[in-house]
């Protein structure tokens, strides 16, 4: 009970606004000692006693820190981060953008058809959702609304481009929820592929009908053509065929099974330099940002997994872990109950704590319920993946939200960016479901 | 005084810092020099291999203190951003006092047997051709996790600086927020 308890009172606690590492990291030490007491006293148990059992509990946390230090998996977080800080640094999303709407703007709806396909192109390379969603807004953003796309459907398309990098490998969220299932990465990143491109294809789907029933909402441009077509196709083709390269050559390898994401992260990061130099943008200083950049978002994962370490293991130590699977394995629906409670939780976490917390705090404890219930892990894993990932656009805080509104001109109020995304939200949600649905269609058993 | 106090620490963080980006490049350079020598030359060596992780637990470990410096750790800011810098100051100091510290503490306390225990059987790596002592890695633990108590008291004297608004709160970085 006192587990259950502790979960209520971290979940409080972190709305203050204190680092969620530290805060889950002592919430945890308190309610330890608290069940300690509890477990001690009672049975006629000193004070000393006491201490024992507690400082007991806690001396595995140098254990668990180790097992951290030497994770193969995690090791390609700071690899994969490295090599899209680079790339973003050398300004491929700019060339992207001005060289693909060029190509498509003559069509439609054809400048958020391009963003999208751009967001794809940004998350398999670059996978930083903060930096896409930033450098679209800047680009992309100012063109669409000077050609009268409408607000809802530009800023919406901007969010869920950028959002793509959550999903589309490599990115972050597959690694950590490679090393929280003990699945390997390499199997998640192809799976998590599919999902990925079904989502790019529903989108432009969306855009495409938009454009077609309403005239208004992103009609076709006449751009300047002080260049010919064929100079706009090469200048398009640089742009793009380089970073094309790279993406397939780290990810065909991992998909091939030759090497292991880590190894494909570090050829992938070396790459990147190399692309960088061959735009001629590498400095060291662009080198130092990158490696600052790296560090801030490694350590800051570490710190919430030691953090959600430390909760985990008072958690399962006041024996909260058998009450919530008892709860969790006696649903109605069973199977199914179990999945519809697991997503709606998670989505609803979502709203309010990133996917680190979610995937080191609560799918630890739902995860041994999913494998008693007998759901396939992977799939399981890939659909946790999609949910996570639509939590980035989830109003009022989802993070690209958030970001865009940092960079939209002011004429872009924050509900025109709520109102904007909510169709591409329930685009996610469908997805999502195909994938609960048509399992066998995504390649799962 | 205080002011001294951070400048002096932050310097050394700063220091700490370039070294870590130094230890970042160097990590990315010995995996791909693994890849390099498994794939092309088909020649792996078990030292350099145990090097990655030691190398990758050296950032994990020190960034932690680093990232707290430059306010780089996650919160869940909904709230927080709309304080004001006064109030944003009091949560910092009181939850450092009350959540960074302890915890920290206790980690450094348990550390020691950890790596003691280590040090006395003089532990290696136990693959052939791995790397000797590994206590010395070991006792990295409890070394960061000194710093960041220290790097924890540090961040309460600049939260004291910012309450009593002789210094302006840095901005949080969007690099330093989620991928």
């Amino acid at each position: 009970m006192i587990g259950l308890i502790m979960f209520a009172a971290a979940l409080i606690l972190l709305v203050v606004g204190y680092p969620v590492a530290f805060t889950f990291g002592a919430v945890s030490m308190f309610f330890g000692a608290l069940s300690a007491f509890f477990e001690v006293i009672p049975d006629g148990g000193t004070i000393h006693d006491f201490m024992d059992e507690f400082l007991q509990m806690f001396s595995m946390m140098p254990f668990r820190i180790f097992s951290i230090m030497t994770n193969k998996i995690l090791m390609a977080v700071p690899l994969f981060i490295f090599m899209g800080i680079v790339l973003q640094k050398s300004e491929l999303a700019t060339r992207l953008l001005e060289s693909m709407g060029v190509l498509f703007g003559r069509v439609r709806g054809g400048l958020a058809v391009s963003t999208v396909l751009i967001g794809a192109l940004l998350a398999a390379s670059t996978g930083v959702v903060g930096a896409s969603v930033v450098a679209m807004g800047v680009i992309s953003l100012p063109v669409m609304l000077k050609y009268g796309y409408s607000k809802k459907l530009s800023t919406g398309t901007i969010c869920a481009a950028g959002t793509l990098g959550q999903i589309i490998p490599p990115s972050i969220v597959l690694i950590v929820l490679g090393d929280v299932f003990q699945l390997p990465v390499g199997d998640l990143f192809k799976f998590a592929f599919f999902p990925g491109l079904m989502l790019v294809a529903a989108y432009i789907v969306y855009i495409l009908i938009i454009a077609f029933l309403d005239k208004d909402a992103a009609p076709a441009i006449e751009l300047d053509l002080t260049m010919t077509k064929k100079q706009n196709i090469i200048k398009a083709l640089i742009a793009i065929i380089p970073p094309l390269v790279l993406i397939i050559l780290v990810l065909g390898s991992i998909f091939a099974g030759i090497a292991t994401p880590t190894e494909s992260a570090s050829v992938g990061s070396i790459g990147a330099i190399i692309l960088a130099a061959g735009y001629r943008q590498l400095s060291w200083g662009m080198v130092k940002e990158a490696s600052i950049g790296t560090i801030k978002i490694t350590a800051m994962v570490f710190a919430i997994l030691i953090g959600a370490t430390a909760f985990s293991m008072v958690f399962v130590y006041s024996g909260a872990d058998d009450i919530t699977a008892n709860f969790m394995t006696h649903l109605p629906g069973e199977k199914w109950g179990f999945l519809a409670l697991s997503m709606l939780a998670v989505m609803f976490l979502g709203f309010f704590i990133d996917f680190i917390e979610i995937s080191y705090i609560v799918l630890p404890i739902i995860l041994p319920i999913a494998h008693t219930i007998g759901l396939d892990p992977l799939w399981f894993a890939i659909l946790m993946a999609l949910n996570l990932q639509t939590s980035f656009l989830t109003p009022p805080f989802g993070f690209s939200l958030f970001y865009l509104k940092g960079v939209a001109p002011p004429s872009i109020q924050t509900t025109d960016i709520y109102k904007g995304v909510i169709p591409f939200i329930i685009i996610q949600v469908l997805v999502l479901l195909s994938v609960v649905l048509f399992p066998h269609f995504y390649g799962f058993r | 005084m205080l002011i001294k106090i951070e400048q002096k620490f932050n310097r050394f963080m700063d220091y700490m810092g370039n070294v870590l980006i130094i230890i970042l490049l160097l990590m990315i350079l010995n995996v791909f020099y693994d890849v390099v020598m498994r794939y092309a030359f088909h020649d792996s060596s078990i030292a350099m291999q145990e090097m990655e992780w030691h190398l990758f637990a050296i950032i994990i470990l020190f960034g932690t203190s680093y990232s707290l410096k430059e306010n780089a750790h996650v919160r869940v800011d909904f709230l927080y951003d709309k304080f004001s810098e006064k109030t944003k100051a009091i949560i910092n100091i009181i939850g450092t006092l009350m959540f960074l510290l302890p915890f920290t503490a206790l980690i450094i306390y348990g550390s020691y047997d950890f790596v003691m225990d280590s040090y006395s059987v003089n532990e290696t790596s136990g693959d052939p051709g791995g790397l000797k002592y590994l206590w010395v890695i070991k006792a990295a633990i409890p070394v960061s996790f000194t710093i960041l108590f220290l790097e924890g008291i540090n961040y309460i004297i600049k939260n004291i600086n910012i309450y009593r608004g002789i210094e302006k709160a840095k901005k949080i970085d969007p690099q330093g927020a989620l991928s």
